[in-house]
């Protein structure tokens, strides 16, 4: 039997890559308001 | 209250920091895009010509929009700091800035993916992409003279200027394919006519990304107002 190979189309790429972007910046303001409301993280303006 | 002309002024002497209700926006953000990935990649239909490729549609044009939109409360709050020199609009339009190059980079990166697989190729100097791309380079030089200018009004002023100036590009990358044609599809606004269930997906794209740019608009303005309480405590 002949199986399909697994493959990401770009469609889902797109969203991958667009929720990878959002997810980290969204990380990043999290962690930067959780150190900064705890008082140990002044980082660049 | 009287307006300092060398400083940039606060409503309050010491304005206090207040935590927005990020539980609330982030909740209903998450529910909008629960809603929104389901819609954009099963309930609307395949394009005939552009096949599933086309679903990034629902995500690559309401980042635009909104990355537009915060682009213009930059616009806004540009020209009422120039007026007033309140902190309040400087703060506004900074927070608005940086979450409005996070949104202009979703367009970047998405847009490929869909020109790969539409046209062959991930990227062309089309006038379009072009100008979306000369309108991030101007919102990442706004975030680095940010950096670079010490003095607060000195710093809001050069930006207010760069961020009025930035606008500008806004209407150009609207108008570009009727202007230039190009390969890049015309604009939904210019060319009308969409199908009623990519309309609804589209919409609800709008919906969720907007809440998306108050969530990130107001955690980036209460982590500034943070960053600078603790500045002003070690300068203190």
């Amino acid at each position: 039997m002949n199986e399909t190979p697994m493959t990401v189309t770009y469609e889902v790429w797109g969203y991958l890559v667009g929720a990878a972007l959002y997810g980290t910046y969204i990380a990043r303001l999290l962690i930067q308001m959780h150190r900064l409301e705890r008082g140990d993280d002044v980082g660049p303006r | 209250m009287a307006v300092d002309a060398d400083r940039l002024t606060d409503e309050d002497e010491a304005p206090a920091i207040r935590k927005p209700n990020l539980k609330l926006w982030a909740g209903l953000t998450t529910l909008a895009f629960l809603a929104l990935i389901p819609m954009a990649l099963f309930y609307a239909p395949e394009d005939v010509a552009q096949g599933a490729a086309q679903r990034i549609f629902y995500i690559h044009v309401p980042s635009a929009w909104i990355g537009f939109l915060a682009f213009g409360v930059v616009f806004v709050c540009s020209i009422a700091l120039l007026a007033t020199s309140r902190r309040k609009w400087d703060d506004i339009a900074a927070a608005s800035a940086e979450v409005g190059v996070i949104f202009t980079l979703a367009v970047v990166l998405t847009g490929p993916i869909w020109a790969k697989a539409s046209w062959g190729i991930w990227w062309t100097w089309d006038p379009k992409l072009t100008a979306v791309f000369i309108l991030l380079c101007i919102y990442l030089s706004y975030l680095a003279l940010r950096q670079y200018v010490d003095e607060p009004l000195r710093r809001a002023r050069f930006c207010a200027v760069l961020g009025i100036v930035g606008f500008l590009d806004i209407p150009i990358i609207v108008m570009a394919v009727s202007w230039w044609r190009g390969e890049h599809p015309s604009s939904v606004l210019v060319k009308g006519g969409m199908p009623h269930k990519d309309l609804i997906v589209l919409m609800m794209g709008n919906l969720t990304f907007t809440l998306l740019y108050i969530t990130l608009l107001k955690t980036r303005m209460y982590v500034n107002a943070l960053k600078r309480a603790k500045q002003e405590e070690i300068a203190a």
